[in-house]
């Protein structure tokens, strides 16, 4: 199953990158850590473990020049429109996989769902993504598909961010787990200090928030790498 | 407790996955389209099933290819929507077995 799930992920993106699109966008979530594996080769391991959410946020809908209807596109692979939820948020869904495609949150108060004319399709708004992943963004490789993904320590930091606003213990244990991990390789591989940088850009309040939780997980060595 | 949650959100999705295959399914022109070659001439015809008989539409002697790849990708995504639905099924089978268990347990 994880073969097929790898198989059709490729597909995916080299399907995104024919039609010019995957350059505007950052995959983003579980799928980031198979891209982190090249990055961290020689350092440490990366788990394999990732869901079914495919996850990709749009950083700018107006930088999109291209009109690609992507349901039509991905149609070819067996994927089909589903919503999701009261608002209506589209996913492209298939037994393997579920595509969706989100935005940072602009301020409070904003929408919640954003249209992608360019896309065809809409986009859910979420908090911190804007800060957390753009700010630091580097372009790796699945398989020969150049990717955008957030940088590793832009990925730790958003999770230390959203963990404690997980309702969902599995899920909040996840986040935690990816998050040391990660902070863990870059601290092998010396580059914390991206980490140290990034945090410096953060408001008061994330910062509280992060070493909050840092404490709580009795992570104090790493606390004294990042402050 | 904490998987358990994981697995029935997991169910949820499948199951609307599956509701969304069989939608899309259903939005497929109906039948499939058959050339007939009658006397060294084609002749086009729409084949569906009706309860248990399989009834022939005559559609004519000529078509616009439009129409004809319309058929062809009907057929297609006919199939494939049909063993994507298959896998979905087999999905939600395992996760509410798999959900009975972790109940039993």
């Amino acid at each position: 199953m994880q073969n097929k799930q790898h198989e059709l992920c490729l597909n995916v993106l080299r399907k995104l990158e024919e039609a010019g699109v995957l350059q505007n966008l950052v995959l983003v979530g579980s799928w980031c850590l198979v891209l982190y594996r090249d990055y961290f080769r020689g350092v440490g391991a990366v788990p394999a473990v990732r869901t079914r959410d495919m996850d990709f946020l749009v950083p700018s809908a107006a930088a999109i020049r291209k009109t690609v209807d992507v349901p039509e596109l991905l149609k070819e692979l067996g994927f089909i429109t589903g919503f999701r939820g009261t608002q209506g948020v589209m996913m492209l869904e298939h037994p393997e996989l579920m595509i969706e495609f989100l935005v940072p949150e602009r301020g409070r108060g904003s929408e919640d769902l954003q249209d992608l004319p360019k896309l065809k399709m809409n986009a859910q708004a979420l908090r911190f993504m804007g800060i957390a992943l753009i700010m630091k963004t580097i372009r790796l490789h699945f398989e020969n598909v150049p990717v955008n993904a957030p940088h590793p320590a832009a990925f730790a930091l958003h999770k230390l961010l959203i963990a404690p606003r997980r309702t969902n213990m599995e899920k909040k244990r996840k986040d935690l787990d990816a998050a040391t991990l990660i902070l863990d390789l870059l601290n092998k591989k010396r580059e914390m200090q991206v980490v140290r940088d990034l945090l410096a850009k953060f408001t008061p309040t994330w910062k509280k928030r992060i070493i909050a939780t840092l404490h709580r997980e009795n992570l104090e060595a790493l606390i004294e790498l990042i402050a | 407790m904490a998987i358990k949650e994981l697995l029935k959100e997991e169910l949820g999705n499948s199951l609307r996955m599956e509701r969304d295959y069989r939608r899309a399914l259903g939005k497929l022109p109906r039948g499939c389209l058959i050339k007939k070659i009658i006397r060294g001439r084609a002749y086009y015809y729409l084949a569906y099933r009706e309860e248990s008989r399989v009834r022939f539409f005559y559609k004519g002697r000529k078509m616009e290819e439009r129409e004809i790849a319309k058929y062809r990708d009907a057929k297609r995504f006919r199939a494939q929507y049909r063993k994507l639905l298959s896998d979905v099924r087999k999905q939600i089978v395992f996760i509410r077995k798999a959900l009975r268990a972790k109940q039993a347990a």
